[in-house]
């Protein structure tokens, strides 16, 4: 007689098989990795670049893409937009954002989808119609949200930096 | 041992072969090893798929559990809302009456100890330092007054608090009234809201007539 283990210790294996995904995809939402926090400081890295790249370039698609439907954006100068302001001012304002250099740009995963940003950047800004350049130095807090796997910009408060910041290296 | 037949088994459960051939068979101790493939054959065999599965999905079970219970379970926004903007903003006036204060228990408690603290005036504070400043009463905080305050939930456990607020601050007897455009990040942390990141930015002018306080 054939031993009934033989059908017996296969259907183990069979059903944690069947069962193994359900664990993993729970254990999947607990604890990150250290590998999961780079991986997801990067995406949000990549996120602001392009929203960097899309601001500098006035690329309305590339943009309305980058922002959230739900952005706050809080001016160092007091104003206030949301996408649609936020928007227009960039494409059609007085002045073309020239570059953005990060003197300090930090990501604070502070939980599920959603990672904040601080620092302080040195935005250089040319009028349209005089050439005349600018510079605003800025300290900033902003916000991040995943939105169907994608990461989009929320939140912004910038505030200017009382005397020009220090020449850098 | 006295099983031959049953030696695969005892090779992947080593000293549990016994006890798995009992609860099999349904049997006791007292069951001599040669009735085991009878008792197979005749009445357990057709049982023996559902056996399998059963026996395993048990071992299986409190793993999957465990690790279920370990991720959040998203919060019902549309239902819970309004109670949760009320504890925001319950939590944001203990940071404020705290702040005057310059009570260090209560600062303790309701600033993250992962807080980023932007002032208008450029200067960065962690909790320590923010704590150090306002109990040694360096930087007094008379009075606030927020001509705007809105709380905005952003994901599980996380919110947004936008507006602006009138704050008289200053060296003790010597306040200066600033005019603040504000983004907060308030999180919860173990049940409780706690106050996580700020930045704030003097208005360019002030937006009422100084009030009366």
């Amino acid at each position: 007689m054939k031993s009934p283990l033989r059908i017996f210790l296969p259907l183990c294996l069979l059903t944690v098989a069947s069962l193994a995904p359900c664990v993993t995809a729970a254990e999947k939402n607990s604890a990150p990795t250290a590998r999961d926090q780079a991986r997801l400081i990067a995406a949000v890295t990549a996120a602001d670049d392009e929203r960097c790249a899309a601001t500098k370039a006035g690329d309305r698609a590339r943009l309305a893409a980058s922002y959230s439907d739900d952005l706050h954006y809080a001016h160092s100068s007091g104003k206030i937009d949301n996408k649609a302001s936020q928007l227009e001012g960039v494409l059609n304002g007085t002045h073309v954002y020239e570059n953005f250099d990060y003197q300090d740009r930090t990501f604070i995963p502070a939980g599920p989808g959603i990672v904040l940003m601080k620092g302080r950047v040195l935005v250089h800004m040319k009028n349209k119609t005089s050439g005349e350049k600018t510079m605003n130095d800025i300290n900033y807090l902003s916000v991040w949200r995943e939105e169907n796997g994608k990461w989009r910009f929320l939140a912004w408060q910038a505030c200017k930096n009382a005397s020009p910041a220090a020449p850098t290296k | 041992m006295a099983l031959p037949r049953v030696a695969g088994l005892q090779e992947c459960f080593p000293g549990r072969a016994d006890k798995i051939i009992r609860v099999l068979t349904g049997g006791t101790r007292a069951h001599p090893p040669d009735l085991i493939p009878l008792l197979m054959k005749f009445s357990l065999r057709p049982l023996l798929p559902l056996l399998a599965s059963a026996f395993t999905f048990a071992l299986i079970a409190p793993l999957a559990t465990a690790a279920e219970k370990s991720s959040a379970p998203a919060p019902d926004f549309a239902n819970e809302g309004e109670r949760l903007r009320a504890a925001l903003a319950a939590a944001d006036d203990e940071r404020l009456a705290a702040t005057k204060a310059g009570d260090q228990a209560r600062l303790e408690a309701i600033l993250s100890n992962d807080l980023h603290y932007a002032h208008s005036s450029g200067k960065v504070d962690s909790k320590a330092s923010l704590i150090k400043a306002l109990t040694a009463r360096t930087s007094v905080y008379e009075s606030f007054h927020y001509q705007e305050r809105k709380f905005t939930l952003i994901g599980a456990g996380l919110a947004t608090m936008t507006g602006r607020l009138l704050v008289k601050v200053g060296p003790a007897g010597k306040p200066n009234e600033l005019d603040l455009s504000i983004l907060a990040i308030w999180r919860e942390e173990n049940g409780k809201w706690r106050f996580l990141a700020w930045q704030s930015c003097k208005m360019p002018v002030p937006a009422v007539a100084p009030t009366k306080n």
